[in-house]
């Protein structure tokens, strides 16, 4: 008798760790999110220099883990394409778990025969898992990149670095000059007669 | 005490009246209110916020193709193999009872759901099959605009578009996903969007691989409004 039960609860733990098996995977999501906000440069670019863009967020909103790949991709509309390889991208260290989020760094590096204008593309994001015989689905999103160049050297001024360093000195000497006038404060010179 | 001294004190005490009877009052629901006289309480308050990114979830993740139909001859389709020439596999079906198996969701602010296949690869082997289209490019070269030697057609269709959308290399509007017929992608604040699909092939006139297993992926994109 007991034997019995024990062989129809065996029975039933297998088939349901069958089923698990092979309901698993096959129900199993894969996803990607990406920031909303474009990545933009804060200020302009020059030629032949290199700026640190702002990070790149993504998530994993699939059930399982996942390699996921970024790159730069042309899009159609206002302002020149970015060449993919003006771009370098930051890598991500293995499988981005399920849920979970990362940020990717990101680093703009212009040649010094870079055109002055307005540069768009998107960047995007695909998430992969480990192919199967069949239909093999994938999952992507993508935000925009943008960026500015103006003309001239790396780090050109209106002004040379010297000015700013005579400006900021006489405005602390006038503080000072002012700060001593309020505080009432003064200096009484006398010549001592030596006679 | 002085005159001004008493006039501190009462004005002490009514700033301390104030605050214990601001302190009862059922507006006070922030997050740690400060204890009144001996007692304490505090209250949670939830707050949402708009989602600042967008996603795109495709579930499942894997499928494979069954009810194979043409082809002709001893290579003709069986079950879930596909035959040769031009043999037609499908997930899901169309018509009165229609199944839609690949559930597309979107989620974030309003977009665009974008979608793009790749070539056909073998598990073995050297070679595979090359995406083509019926009309347009790349050209299917095979009789009636159907896929050539090594070339097969992806599609796919969904319950409320009454066609089918070929699928390239290239990222498109991927019209099946929304009622309208569009790709857009406008979810209320804090839901999702979901898309259910079909998928369609036909295979090649022949070919140079002798592979019985072949791999193709799908791609959906979420895209910001363009």
């Amino acid at each position: 008798m007991h034997l019995r039960w024990l062989s129809a609860g065996l029975a039933i733990a297998v088939g349901l760790g069958a089923w698990l098996g092979f309901a698993g995977p096959a129900h199993a999501s894969i996803g990607v999110g990406v920031q909303a906000n474009p990545v933009s440069l804060t200020g302009t670019a020059h030629p032949g220099a290199s700026y640190a863009l702002p990070s790149l967020y993504i998530v994993n909103t699939g059930t399982q883990a996942e390699s996921m790949s970024v790159r730069v991709v042309q899009r159609t509309g206002a302002g020149r394409a970015i060449p993919g390889s003006w771009i370098r991208i930051g890598s991500l260290s293995g499988q981005l778990p399920p849920k979970q989020s990362a940020r990717i760094a990101l680093e703009l590096v212009t040649p010094g025969d870079a055109e002055p204008g307005n540069y768009v593309s998107d960047i995007l994001v695909t998430g992969s898992t480990a192919h199967v015989a069949g239909v093999n689905f994938g999952a992507a999103a993508a935000t925009k990149l943008e960026f500015t160049i103006t003309p001239g050297p790396p780090g050109a001024s209106w002004f040379p670095a010297w000015m700013w360093w005579a400006i900021g000195g006489l405005v602390v000497l006038a503080a000072a000059a002012f700060g001593w006038r309020r505080s009432g404060l003064r200096i009484r010179v006398e010549r001592k007669n030596m006679a | 005490m002085g005159r001004s001294g008493l006039i501190i004190l009462v004005a002490v005490l009514v700033a301390l009246l104030g605050f214990a009877r601001h302190s009862d009052s059922p507006a006070s629901t922030s997050g740690q209110d400060p204890p009144a006289f001996g007692s304490s309480g505090s209250v949670t308050a939830h707050l949402k916020v708009v989602p600042t990114i967008r996603s795109v979830t495709v579930s499942p993740g894997s499928v494979d193709f069954h009810n194979c139909t043409q082809g002709a001859g001893d290579t003709a389709s069986a079950g879930d193999q596909m035959g040769y020439p031009n043999g037609i596999c499908v997930v899901g079906n169309t018509g009165s009872d229609g199944h839609f198996p690949v559930m597309v969701t979107y989620t974030g602010l309003a977009g665009n759901v974008w979608v793009s296949a790749s070539g056909a690869a073998p598990d073995s082997g050297s070679g595979g099959w090359s995406l083509c289209v019926p009309t347009g490019k790349p050209a299917c070269t095979g009789a009636r605009n159907q896929p050539g030697n090594n070339q097969f057609t992806i599609m796919t269709f969904a319950q409320d578009a009454a066609y089918y959308q070929m699928l390239t290399g290239d990222a498109k509007c991927d019209t099946e996903f929304a009622a309208s017929g569009e790709c857009t992608a406008a979810p209320d604040q804090f839901q999702s969007v979901t898309g259910h699909e079909g998928i369609r092939l036909i295979g090649p006139a022949a070919s140079d691989n002798n592979a019985t297993s072949w791999s193709v992926n799908i791609t959906w994109v979420a895209e910001y409004p363009h």
